[in-house]
């Protein structure tokens, strides 16, 4: 018989008592991870998001640049657009590397909206990720298609099987036949969900000839947006924006469901914590008895300390493992919740595993836990026997 | 073996005293079996707390193996308490998550004891109860409770058996058998002390205090 022996079968044989501070604990581990993971995979979902994009500052029609910016995101009716001059315009600026202009808009295929981008072939350059299987829709009336459009339209369309075939789609309700030159590799963002042409293609289709929705610019020197925003602004009806400005402003959108989410989460945490707290502190008050026997039997003041805290401590070391595993749990639910809440997401789940929610995940409660047990263990080891023994 | 000298213990509630035990002087040799007697409040657990250094006296000194109790810190009380006696109460207080050799196993676990299972399984065998070692508290009968509070009192060998009312739970015939198991005890040359209502039982033993109001109102030879 060794302590842990002793703890073990004493937690077995108080089935309820151990079942419940257990699950406190794990409650407020899943809280915690869930949180944390949540929290981390959105932000770091929404930073790679901002990478993909290669530019730094994006250049669209005066009017609301974040709606603008937001339609360039998650697709949608084109606001207000920019002579196409102004790319040129743009490239005379000092710090800026390059300029790619862009048209966004959509087209209808086997009953669904596509999203589609015009752009011009050197804008390649800004994205060395790309991997192209095929080649750049450089001629009329062709088309690159993300990873995830591709499979779904040869499984789904009949027309489509390979680079090469023609897809027939619907825009602005006239029939517009695209050729697919090339496939793109997924790239684990929203390019994946995307069909890309050629500028001229694109304002051909979408009916916006020489005009752009946005031009996407690249600078040498990032400490030098300031002035080079300043320069793009001076450009009559030009308004230019940081892409870090339109991710915080969406991130700012995102809050008000992530507060829910968060505060529902908190109140679990809050809930696990004290109830941790009341069923670790009740296990050892209702046994202030058998201590006073333990005392009367030749137990010293650390060894039942020793006791009742590695107790606590295994509880909540029990606890924070299982918590962690429906925190991981939660948060896949999570995702899915955010997703249907709030329409700007990374496309990556927010839901993936993070070290630093499960550090924290497993450190808090158990500390929480450690906490709840030192008070009543100290308590207990210091009961004079003859008054724990009367205890009824 | 085991002396008072003028022990007092008063309790203090507010401004409210009881005078528990009062002046108490008392010598118990090594080897005796001394049986406690006396009306329902009158200081038998206080003083068996005191000789088993659970309590302090207000006044008086208390010397166990001819060592002055007042004169040591927690740490030796314990020492001593866990190497010179053991516990037997009304309720048995055997620990429920604990199986009987789980229990009669705990004072020697406290006491770093090495074979402390073989052991164990000697002192239960010595009070008969081999076939119920497994066995939890909730799954044994009152005497068999008490057969292994007494097995676990008896794990570290103790000089000195203190024994508050052990009978008290159960029936006449197995209050029988324990009390054989005590003689037995006694006949091996440990020291036992027991408080008892039992006047007529009392009366077998080899000694009898009577107490009364805190008071050694009797001290007989038989
Ligand atoms: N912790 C305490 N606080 C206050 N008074 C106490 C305490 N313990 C005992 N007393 C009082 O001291 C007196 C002696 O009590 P004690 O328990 O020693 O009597 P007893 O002879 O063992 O009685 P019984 O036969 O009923 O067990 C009683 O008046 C009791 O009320
Ligand atoms: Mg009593």
């Amino acid at each position: 018989m060794n302590i842990l022996t002793i703890i073990r079968d004493g937690l077995r044989r108080r089935k309820i008592r151990s079942i419940l501070a257990i699950a406190g604990i794990a409650i407020a581990a899943a809280a915690l991870y869930s949180l944390v993971a949540l929290k981390e995979g959105y932000e770091s979902g929404m930073r790679s998001e901002i990478e993909n994009m290669g530019a730094q500052i994006i250049a669209v029609a005066k009017g609301c640049p974040y709606e603008a910016v937001a339609v360039i995101m998650i697709g949608g009716q084109v606001p207000a657009t920019l002579p196409q001059s102004v790319t040129d315009d743009i490239r005379k600026i000092p710090n800026v590397i390059s300029a790619s202009p862009n048209v966004y808009g959509a087209y209808q295929y086997l009953n669904l909206s596509h999203p589609v981008i015009g752009m011009e072939k050197n804008e390649l350059d800004a994205k060395p990720w790309w991997k192209i299987q095929g080649r750049f829709p450089e001629g009329e009336n062709e088309v690159l298609l993300g990873s995830v459009e591709a499979a779904v339209f040869s499984e789904k369309s009949g027309e489509y099987r390979k680079i090469g075939d023609v897809i027939t789609v619907i825009v602005s309700g006239k029939k517009v036949a695209l050729t697919v030159v090339g496939i793109l590799g997924a790239t684990g963002s929203k390019d994946d969900y995307s069909t890309f042409t050629n500028l001229a293609t694109a304002q051909k289709i979408l009916n916006l000839k020489g005009r752009v929705v946005s031009v996407s610019v690249r600078v040498r020197d990032i400490g030098k947006i300031p002035d080079t925003i300043a320069g793009i602004e001076k450009i009559p009806d030009v308004q230019a924006v940081t892409v870090a400005q339109v991710m915080g402003t969406i991130q700012n959108l995102v809050k008000a469901a992530q507060t829910m989410l968060f505060t529902v989460m908190i109140i679990a945490l809050i809930i696990g914590g004290i109830g941790t707290m009341n069923t670790m502190m009740m296990s050892i008050f209702e046994r202030t008895r058998e201590i006073g026997l333990m005392k009367a039997t030749g137990a010293s003041t650390g060894q039942i300390f020793k006791l009742f805290f590695t107790e606590g401590l295994a509880i909540s070391f029990i606890g924070g493992v299982l918590g962690l595993a429906a925190g991981a749990a939660a948060s896949l639910g999570g995702d899915v919740i955010l997703r249907s809440i709030v329409s700007v997401m990374p496309t990556t789940s927010v839901g993936k595993i993070s070290p630093l929610a499960v550090g924290l995940a497993l450190m808090f409660p158990v500390g929480i836990g450690a906490l709840s047990a030192l008070y009543p263990a100290v308590r207990a080891a210091r009961l004079n026997p003859i008054e724990a023994l009367h205890n009824e | 073996m085991l002396k008072l000298n003028n022990v007092t213990k008063i309790y203090s509630r507010g401004s409210e005293h009881v005078h528990a035990v009062r002046d108490l002087s008392l010598e118990i040799a090594q080897g005796d079996y001394v049986g406690v007697v006396g009306p329902s409040g009158s200081g038998k657990s206080t003083l068996m707390n005191m000789i088993g250094l659970l309590d302090a006296p207000t006044a008086g000194d208390v010397f166990i193996a001819d060592r002055r109790v007042t004169d040591l810190d927690g740490r030796q009380l314990n020492r001593l308490r866990r190497e010179t006696i053991g516990f037997i109460f009304q309720q048995f207080l055997l620990i429920p998550t604990m199986t009987a050799l789980q229990n009669v196993m705990l004072p020697l676990y406290f006491a770093g004891a090495a074979d402390a299972k073989q052991k164990a399984m000697v002192l239960l065998r010595r009070v008969g109860l081999e076939k119920r070692a497994e066995h939890l508290p909730s799954q044994m009968s009152g005497g068999e409770m008490q057969r292994t509070a007494i097995a676990r009192a008896l794990a570290n060998k103790p000089r000195i058996l203190l024994a508050d009312e052990p009978t008290g739970n159960l029936d006449s015939k197995t209050a029988d058998d324990i009390y054989s198991l005590f003689s037995e005890i006694n006949r091996e040359g440990t020291t036992i002390v027991m408080v008892t209502h039992n006047q007529d039982l009392a009366s077998t033993f080899p000694r009898k205090i009577t107490m009364r109001d805190g008071r050694l109102e009797k001290n007989e030879k038989q």
